[in-house]
């Protein structure tokens, strides 16, 4: 009870602490930031631009972006959104340069869904184990618009929750949930068409 | 049959945002009621639920440490140039503030002193606020004049550094 009510004080205090010194503009705290959150940043660029190189250079900027900005930080907003969003707006700048086509959000498409729910018979993806399922996984999210890549990849991957995907991709919350189902149908959609044969419908259990 | 049927889509509708943890209450209880009924849409939902676990398992891109340390040396570079700009822009309004002080605070002396040394050269002037006048210009330009050779000088050590 007693280190309950401690971690429930200790939370908050060390939040703040950590917003102040960025608002001060202190490099340490840029630089715990960083170290905290380089893998997580990395992966999410990478998952949106597709070219390790591309998302290099991305990494860069976030963190000059994020050492610019520093001192106006809001304390009311999460470190994480505020972070996810200055990466996500220069991955978004980078695509609208670089590939325009990318940005056209897709209509759901009504077919695919139907052809999803008509069968649930055992499935071919069974057969796939291990890497080559991830690898499958992997491309079949970058192949998503860049749009549901994001929601996708800060819901599963990063864990957000939905009210901090909302704050990092400022749209509201019903936004959210709709891009997600959208998403995650598109995201079946492609595994079925990568399915050799491609008959068979579902990502069975391994 | 219709009712049941509709149960039936509204369930498959909600299996993805059911795994993504978006749904309310009540639709997850709706969802949960008839997947215990429906041994389809049981295993559509395990399916679904699998996706959603290799999602969450997917390996990390580690961060290659070479890039991870270039964004710490130009970030840190950034902010200590803006600290030294901050240091700067202070350092310049105390000076203001000081000169101006000093321009002020020593005028009295300047003119007790003056008088005497007017009287004995025998200097008039026309009016106390062309001394004042004089005595800032001068007094600003010979502050102007050091600032001058200081930034020169910082800007040659900072050459050879």
């Amino acid at each position: 009870m007693i280190g309950h009510a401690a971690l429930a004080w200790e939370g908050p205090v060390a939040v703040d602490t950590e917003a102040v010194r960025l608002r001060r503009g202190d490099p340490q705290a840029l630089v715990s930031l960083l170290e905290r959150y380089q893998h997580r940043l990395y992966r999410f660029l990478v998952r949106m631009v597709h070219e390790p190189a591309t998302a290099e250079d991305l990494f860069q900027m976030t963190w000059m972006r994020v050492a610019e900005n520093a001192r106006r930080f809001d304390p009311n907003r999460g470190i994480e959104p505020w972070l996810f969003s200055i990466a996500r707006n220069l991955a978004i700048d980078y695509l609208r340069r670089a590939r325009p086509e990318s940005l056209d959000e897709p209509l759901p498409s009504g077919d695919s869904r139907a052809e999803m729910i008509a069968g649930n018979q055992a499935s071919a993806l069974e057969m796939l184990m291990g890497k080559q399922r991830t690898n499958r996984l992997v491309s079949a999210i970058g192949e998503l618009s860049p749009n549901y890549c994001e929601v996708i990849t800060l819901r599963f991957e990063e864990e957000m929750k939905l009210e901090e995907i909302a704050e990092t991709l400022d749209i509201p919350l019903s936004t959210v949930k709709t891009r997600l189902r959208r998403a995650l149908d598109a995201l079946r959609g492609k595994l079925e068409h990568r399915l050799p044969g491609g008959e068979l419908p579902g990502w069975g259990p391994q | 049959m219709n009712k049941k049927l509709s149960e039936h889509e509204i369930s498959r509708e909600r299996m993805a945002l059911a795994v993504a943890g978006a749904l309310d209450e009540s639709e997850e209880r709706t969802l949960t009621a008839h997947l215990a009924s429906c041994q389809d849409c049981a295993v559509e939902f395990d399916h679904w639920r699998e996706l959603a676990g290799a999602m969450r398992r997917l390996p990390t891109p580690q961060a290659p440490p070479a890039m991870v340390e270039r964004a710490r040396t130009q970030m840190v570079a950034h902010l200590m140039e803006r600290t030294e700009q901050r240091a700067n822009h202070r350092a310049m309004a105390w000076l203001l503030l000081f000169a101006w002080t000093t321009t002020l605070a020593t005028w009295p002396i300047l003119r007790f002193v003056s008088s005497g040394v007017a009287s004995f050269l025998d200097v008039s002037f026309q009016h106390t606020w062309h001394l004042l006048i004089g005595y800032t210009i001068l007094s600003w330009l010979a502050a102007a004049g050091t600032a001058a050779i200081l930034g020169l000088r910082q800007r040659r050590e900072r050459g050879l550094a």
